[in-house]
């Protein structure tokens, strides 16, 4: 391949045209990035961008180039939501602390004050219209049940009082029509034009005027008498809320434990607050919490369990049967294959759920033909799903018919890539069957697998799947401080407090515990693989 | 050498700005992209007139602005009855309905999360029971029945209260009862000791059919026993809600309630069923009675295994079982774009005799609506379903709920399975009710 920047060839040109849809792609978008004010995104795009660019014009970044693809997907789907996870850990996110600072401050000041005591006549309500184009001239015909009715200018509730909003008063004749097509020379809008005005009008938060006090008027269709008013006010230069009915002021929290909400002065924390950073308070809750590190061990340790288990039991069966497939007078190994990947072909979220209604331990297949055996031997049936150690049982069985598949086909592949010569050599040697296999072909399979063995326990190790469809964490353990199951998983653990703790979600801490299992893993693996490093020094390089 | 880098950056530079300037006038993807971004432009110009200045339209907006559709979500059963009125909406008002389908189970959380993104509906169906949460989030407004409230009922409308101002309009309400096989149990019984006579009477493998047993712990479905000698979850008071302070899971009424529970169990008239194993039992006849919501009578209107009818839940020496009751409405989102029209809407295409009807009609779980009980309730399953909508207890609606399911869920299951006995189970659970509200 000499196509390099060198000569004018077509893999150049088809790489400029790539790299200028790309652009254009990036070009656009970051329009839509600064239109919408997201500054970290467009950032994080021009770099980007810039980088690629950079990389497939300039000379001398050969080696880049190949990389660069794995590079751009390693960032998006793997640093990323790394880095977007972290970020939440250190964050109050959470059932009452879920939108931004000014929406927040906007949902305060919408917030409406209605004396209790001066609720009043409810209005119907009808828009009128002078015609002249002009976006003001519309006037409000407000008709009580008795028929009387005030007609006038609206202003925002914001606005001062205007001195002579009403222009007419009175009450309707029973027999006539309301509202009546004409109206003091103005003419009644149809619904569809009120909605149009709508766009234009925030008619939620009008008011007309009159002697009797204010009309507040309640949407498109409605007024009502009620001495209403913004109860909130926003004082930017000062950043506080200021309650005007109990005449307190409330400052945004300065401990962590109110960061993120409106603190009155009588000490009363404003709920809803916003997403605020509150360091690391969610893993100093991990650390410290007993309610949630002592639950935090017991799942640590079974999950581990689990996770090794899972690997464990997999890799035995896999490669039981790849060897057994392996000899050469083993025949109809087509059919064998075929039917040993079946599990792996079945989705495992379906074949979750067969498996555990086949568990059942009342009502399930696997007990009805165990009867007979439970009443020779006089005992109970077991409880597949609901006794502690049968549910951790039945979830390292499920995932072995789910995972053996997977390790077959790796252990065939493996054995297929040694060399036969080496055995021939060996048993030359006088070292033939188990022999063979112990001090030859396994240190050879574990070389190419072990590295595999690790993706796979690191995938057990957060196999939520299993764990939430089978068992959904149960049974319970009983009289545990708080809830948690006996087959509970970190992740399914870290799921349920993020969604079902004290007070709806918590998002923030639920990341801070997965962040926590990310350096785990990370450790673990960094551990293995240096391991891995050392079998392949010994019987790596023949 | 230099000079062809030079050409290169023109070339490249030249064509992506033409691609850019194409994408955004002919491409289908990026034209919706970016009306979206310009409807969003222009709606939020209304949002804000705060500002003091504007009392009506900016003088840059003189022609008629596009109304901005109306985004419903609603989940499968929902969404076509809420189509089926949209044209008449987009008719009379000029607005478009967008009907967005949405699973019922992720609606809250959806909601929360995409509301303060600007990515939300404007009008959602939802269940009483979030209002806690979503109101706390900032994530729902309160709408003014406008004088309209007689026409549902107090339960209904109290259940969508949340610090003392209406969230959301009612429509369903709904409560379990039991089913019975009329060929096992030809004369409905209606107390406990009748009904254990009944199965006494007969061969079956399950006398009476209750979820939350086996492997799937189910608090929901127990709440007739928690409440049948007094017991409660939260106190309440008509006036000023739920006392998540006050929980009266570890009480001697809620352990009464769950001790006969207990010896029902120890009895054999209640086998260890989860929620499959009682449906199941009950549709191959081998079941009495099963106890569950009326979102099951379009299962067993489906089969012809099984004679069926509807009783209301036995009296227990004298004392009623009061089941939890679940609302469902409509909630207005707090990030809607124009919650004038929105409002609007419900009021006035949502809550008449005829939408509601078709809503019970596409899913017949209880009404909340006085006229259309009345209409419904001359078919004797619907009206029994609606006795126990009366006698019932909603369901609390205060985010402290979450912490709720879990634990009572789980000690009732062990119950089931006979790992503990009735105090131990209700001590358990109160106490991890405790401390999950405390930590959280």
């Amino acid at each position: 391949m000499a196509a390099s920047l060198g000569n004018w060839g077509t893999g150049f040109w088809v790489r400029l045209v790539l790299l200028a849809l790309l652009d254009a792609v990036a070009l656009w978008s970051s329009l839509i990035l600064i239109a919408d004010g997201s500054v970290i995104m467009f950032l994080g795009l021009v770099i980007g961008v810039l980088f690629i660019n950079w990389v497939y014009l300039w000379p001398r970044t050969e080696a880049l180039r190949w990389i660069t693809p794995g590079l751009v997907f390693m960032t998006i789907f793997v640093v990323i939501p790394i880095i977007y996870t972290s970020y939440v850990s250190l964050t109050n996110w959470r059932t009452g602390n879920v939108t931004s600072k000014e929406q927040t401050i906007d949902f305060w000041e919408a917030k409406v004050y209605v004396d209790p005591e001066a609720e009043g006549t409810l209005f119907d309500l009808f828009v009128y219209t002078d015609d002249s184009g002009d976006p003001d001239g519309f006037k409000l015909l407000l008709v009580n049940e008795e028929g009387q009715y005030v007609y006038g200018d609206p202003r925002l509730r914001t606005e001062t009082a205007i001195e002579d909003g009403v222009e007419d008063e009175g009450t309707f004749a029973s027999g006539e029509e309301i509202p009546p097509a004409e109206f003091n020379g103005s003419r009644l809008l149809t619904q569809r034009e009120v909605f149009q005005l709508s766009t234009q009008v925030d008619f939620k938060n009008l008011v007309v005027d009159t002697d009797s006090g204010e009309i507040v008027i309640l949407g498109l269709s409605q007024g009502r008498v009620v001495q209403a008013s913004q109860r909130y006010v926003y004082d930017e230069e000062a950043d506080t809320l200021i309650d005007t009915v109990e005449n307190r002021v409330c400052s945004p929290g300065e401990v962590t434990a109110t960061k993120g909400n409106f603190v009155c002065d009588d000490g009363e924390v404003l709920v809803p607050g916003w997403v605020a950073t509150i360091g690391l308070k969610n893993y100093n809750t991990v650390a410290t919490n007993p309610l949630i590190r002592e639950p935090f061990l017991r799942v640590f340790l079974w999950n581990f369990v689990f996770a090794f288990l899972s690997v464990a039991t997999t890799f035995a069966l896999g490669l039981l049967l790849a060897v057994t497939m392996h000899h050469y007078r083993m025949k109809g190994l087509r059919f064998y294959r075929s039917v040993f990947i079946i599990p792996y072909a079945i989705p495992a979220f379906l074949s979750i759920l067969v498996w555990r209604g086949l568990f059942n331990s009342s009502f399930g297949t696997i007990n009805r033909t165990l009867a007979p055996l439970y009443d020779l031997l006089g005992i109970d049936p077991i409880r597949w799903l609901s006794d502690p150690t049968w549910a951790k049982v039945t979830v390292i069985l499920v995932n072995l018919w789910l995972g053996f598949p997977y390790m077959f086909l790796l252990a065939t592949g493996a054995l297929q890539s040694i060399p036969s010569d080496i055995l021939e050599a060996a048993s030359v040697d006088g070292a033939t069957g188990g022999r063979a296999f112990r001090k030859i072909t396994f240190p050879l399979l574990m070389v190419a697998l072990a590295p595999l063995l690790i993706g796979s326990f690191a995938f057990n190790f957060n196999n939520f799947n299993l764990i939430f469809l089978l068992t959904q964490g149960g049974p319970p353990v009983l009289g545990a401080d708080i809830p948690v199951g006996h087959t509970d998983i970190l992740i399914s653990f870290t799921f349920n407090l993020a969604s079902n703790a004290g007070r709806g979600n918590n998002f923030g801490l639920a990341s801070a515990i997965t962040m926590l299992i990310f350096f785990l893993l990370l450790l673990i693996s960094a551990f293995s693989f240096r391991f891995t490093k050392r079998l392949e020094d010994t019987y790596g390089g023949s | 050498m230099k000079r062809r880098y030079t050409i290169m950056a023109a070339v490249i530079l030249a064509f992506s700005l033409l691609a850019a300037a194409c994408s955004s006038s002919d491409s289908g993807d990026a034209e919706t992209t970016t009306t979206a971004a310009e409807t969003t432009e222009t709606t939020t110009a209304p949002a804000t007139t705060q500002a003091p200045t504007t009392t009506a339209a900016p003088a840059t907006t003189e022609a008629p602005a596009d109304l901005p559709p109306l985004v419903v979500w609603a989940d499968e059963k929902r969404a076509p009855v809420i189509e089926s009125i949209a044209p008449a909406f987009t008719e009379a008002t000029g607005v478009e309905v967008q009907v967005t389908l949405v699973d019922f189970g992720t609606m809250k959380d959806e909601v929360s999360t995409k509301g303060p993104a600007g990515e939300g509906p404007d009008v959602f169906i939802g269940a009483h029971d979030w209002v806690g949460e979503l109101a706390t989030n900032g994530s729902i407004s309160p709408i003014d029945l406008g004088g309209r409230e007689g026409e549902f009922t107090e339960t209904g409308l109290n259940a969508l209260k949340w610090d003392g101002a209406q969230y959301g309009l009612p429509y369903v309400t709904e409560a379990v009862a039991i089913y019975y096989n009329t060929d096992l149990v030809p004369e409905a019984p209606a107390t406990m000791a009748e009904l254990t006579a009944a199965c006494d009477a007969i061969e079956v493998d399950n006398c009476l059919g209750v979820p939350g047993g086996n492997d799937g712990g189910d608090a929901y479905h127990h709440q007739p026993f928690l409440t049948v000698d007094g017991g409660y979850i939260f106190g309440y008071d008509p006036g000023t809600g739920f006392d998540v302070e006050d929980i009266g899971l570890g009480t001697d009424e809620a352990i009464a309630g769950a001790s006969l529970l207990e010896t029902l169990v120890t009895d054999g008239y209640i086998a260890s069923t989860n929620y499959d194993d009682a449906k199941n039992l009950f549709m191959e006849g081998n079941e009495a009675f099963w106890l569950t919501g009326p979102w099951e009578l379009g299962s067993l209107e489906d089969q012809d295994t099984v004679n069926w009818g509807v009783m209301t839940l036995p009296t227990v020496d004298g004392n009623v079982m009061r089941p939890f009751v679940g609302v469902q409405g409509f909630y207005l989102s707090a990030f809607a774009q124009n919650a004038a029209i929105a409002e609007e809407f419900l009021l006035n295409f949502i809550a008449t005799d005829e939408t509601m009807l078709a809503l019970f009609e596409a899913d017949p779980r209880g009404s909340a609506h006085i006229a259309t009980i009345k209409t419904i309730s001359s078919d004797p399953i619907n009206a029994t379903f609606a006795i126990s909508g009366q006698t019932g207890q909603f369901m609390p609606n205060v985010p402290e709920m979450g912490a709720v399911w879990g634990p009572v869920g789980d000690n009732f299951l062990a119950l089931r399975n006979g790992d503990i006995d009735a105090e131990t189970a209700m001590t358990n659970a109160s106490e991890q009710v405790t401390t999950v509200i405390a930590e959280g």
